[in-house]
């Protein structure tokens, strides 16, 4: 049988089964070539896990909020709302200088020293992505193979470009030989190729790698009682099970009636995932081009969606 | 010997998983109860899987019930089998009690007559073990309220009959001997020494409490709910000065968890008994980290 001798209602089923076969391929291709054993995984830092989840700025927030559970960082009400004192245009305030040196991880340093002087949590957090020490997660990420590097990139590329070209192409057959026959009711295939290669190329480049994806479900397995106790964490109580908790799961998994903080960390707008990273090169977030390490200054790589620059960074 | 090779470390409860993880430099090893992964599905043994590639991971048994006359269920030594195949432990081990009889689950670790016979089904069960999971488990004295009837035999005769006819390592559960100790009323000490020194690999040390009998006696229950006791500590000394082998030591909690801070103290602690005992048997004294 030759598909496309099939009428036009026949062509689009087999047109869906079709594309749909390649989206299985492709996500087949895709795990074969993105779960090799590529080292052990640092299991023992918690914003290296929040970055996996959520991304630079996912990590930031959650450092923030580990900070402001020890008490080296407090919020500042902005005053323009008496429904929600905390909302989303409070400031942070580093609450003694003296505490950044006491700190460990240069995340959550880097922060500190970013709200010397009260600042607006987003806009200052959003400039904080690309500095070295996000750099460094993004980094290390891809050398275990659990974010896309560069090579894994290329890879997922060339093989949504195939599929596409697959697609566009067996459609564009189509159409000509419908032409050529005389008819003229391409609309629904033209619609239908290009949802296909809309839906291909929106699936076929994830945030994480499969790998990535097996660690961080492994993660949540081993916090899922974290989750279960999450409504008898209390402030200042247990501060690294309340930044697991949202580090595996999420700041929206974090009680703000217990932590009220939490509200004015969430980001602005709908809650969305890094869900798709988008195709430039470099790394997930900021690119391997930043020039964040040494001195701030804007310019991100070509990474997908990288925020607010990188001003303030510093060394 | 080298002390150095002496490890230190906490069993696994999900509940202190974040306060594991943000230590791991301070534990040397984990002990994660295997009966929890027996039907646990994939994922679940997958994620124990990616934990034993962060930090030594031992499985510890509490179902089996290898102290007893009855045959070990195949069923259940697959299942550890299984475990043990996935996880790759460094080692295994279980407790020498029954847990139940006639077809009835006890529910609970029960000490067996300490007889000629059960010694020689224990024998028994730990080659089927062997043959199981293709290694001997560590056997593990069990803590025991009542001295079990029809034991013409002492505790520590009995354990050195399993150990002479079958060989196997022993890990010895210290808070179990002083509670024995204790509510049998015999010398702890005396206890350890009566073992064979050779044969210990392991230490469970762990916390308990007194309670009154209806006689009004007291008796020290191992419940594994309080921090552990100086004289657990002073027995790990012990076992320290005499074992020959590199010891490895479990912190056993199993409720009303104190900070992370507390059980760091308490691994530092016996840290510190171990290095006591190594030096009272080697000098210079090399301390143990």
């Amino acid at each position: 049988m030759n598909p496309f001798d099939l009428r036009g209602p026949e062509f689009l089923v087999f047109y869906i089964f079709f594309s749909w076969l390649v989206l299985v391929a492709l996500t087949l291709l895709r795990r074969l070539s993105e779960n090799r054993d590529t080292g052990k995984p640092p299991i023992d830092d918690p914003y290296f896990v929040a970055y996996l989840r959520g991304g630079e700025s996912e990590a930031l927030r959650v450092a923030s909020l580990s900070l402001i559970d020890r008490g080296l960082l407090t919020l500042k009400s902005s005053g323009t709302s008496t429904l929600s004192p905390l909302s989303a245009d409070s400031r942070l305030l580093l609450t003694d200088p003296a505490l950044i040196g006491t700190v460990k991880r240069p995340i959550e340093k880097r922060i500190l020293e970013a709200f010397k002087t009260a600042q607006p949590i987003h806009s200052t957090l959003a400039s904080l992505e690309g500095c070295t020490a996000c750099f460094e997660y993004a980094t290390n990420l891809e050398k275990f193979g659990l974010l896309p590097d560069e090579e894994i990139r290329r890879a997922r590329l060339l093989r949504v470009s195939i599929a596409i070209g697959i697609l566009l192409g067996v459609a564009l057959v189509k159409i000509l030989v419908a032409l050529s026959r005389g008819r003229t009711n391409i609309f629904f295939l033209i619609l239908l190729s290009g949802l296909a290669a809309f839906v291909v190329f929106r699936t076929s480049n994830p945030f994480r790698t499969v790998r990535g994806e097996k660690f961080l479900e492994d993660v949540k397995s081993l916090f899922s009682s974290l989750r279960q106790r999450a409504a008898s964490l209390r402030p200042g109580g247990a501060t690294s099970d309340l930044v697991w908790l949202a580090s595996a799961y999420g700041l929206a998994e974090v009680s703000p009636i217990l932590f009220p903080s939490v509200m004015a960390l969430r980001p602005p707008g709908p809650a969305r995932g890094p869900g798709f990273s988008g195709w430039g090169s470099g790394s997930s977030s900021c690119g391997t081009s930043s020039s964040c390490g040494s001195g701030g200054g804007g310019g991100c790589g070509g990474g997908g969606g990288c925020g607010g620059g990188c001003g303030g960074c510093g060394g | 010997m080298d002390s150095l090779t002496d490890r230190v470390g906490l069993g696994w409860r999900p509940d202190l998983a974040a306060g594991i993880l943000e230590h791991l430099d301070d534990i040397d090893l984990l002990e994660v109860i295997a009966d929890d992964f027996f039907a646990a599905p994939h994922s679940q043994v997958r994620a124990l899987k990616t934990l034993a590639a962060q930090v030594p991971v031992v499985l510890h048994g509490i179902s089996l019930g290898l102290a007893s006359s009855a045959p070990a269920e195949t069923r259940r030594l697959d299942q550890m089998a299984r475990l043990v195949d996935q996880v790759r432990p460094e080692f295994w081990s279980e407790h020498l009690a029954f847990v139940r009889a006639g077809g009835i689950e006890i529910g609970h670790l029960a000490a067996p007559p300490r007889n000629r016979s059960t010694v020689d089904a224990t024998a028994a069960n730990l080659d089927r073990a062997e043959a199981a999971v293709g290694a001997k488990p560590l056997v593990e004295n069990i803590a025991t309220l009542i001295d079990p009837p029809a034991s013409p035999l002492s505790e520590s005769e009995w354990l050195n009959g399993i150990l002479a006819a079958s060989p196997c390592a022993l890990l010895l559960d210290l808070h179990n001997v002083l509670a024995n100790g204790f509510n049998h009323g015999y010398d702890p000490f005396e206890f350890i020494r009566q073992i064979p020194p050779e044969r210990i690999a392991g230490i469970h040390i762990a916390g308990g409490k007194f309670v009154s009998a209806p006689d009004g006696s007291q008796r020290l229950l191992d419940d594994h709910l309080h921090d552990v006791p100086d004289p657990v500590f002073d027995l790990l000394e012990e076992t320290a000065a005499r074992a020959p082998a590199p010891l490895t030591v479990i912190l056993e909690r199993d409720g009303d968890y104190p900070s992370m801070d507390s059980l760091l103290a308490q691994i530092g602690e016996a840290r510190r008994a171990l290095a006591k005992g190594r030096a009272r048997r080697y000098h210079p004294v090399e301390a143990v980290r």
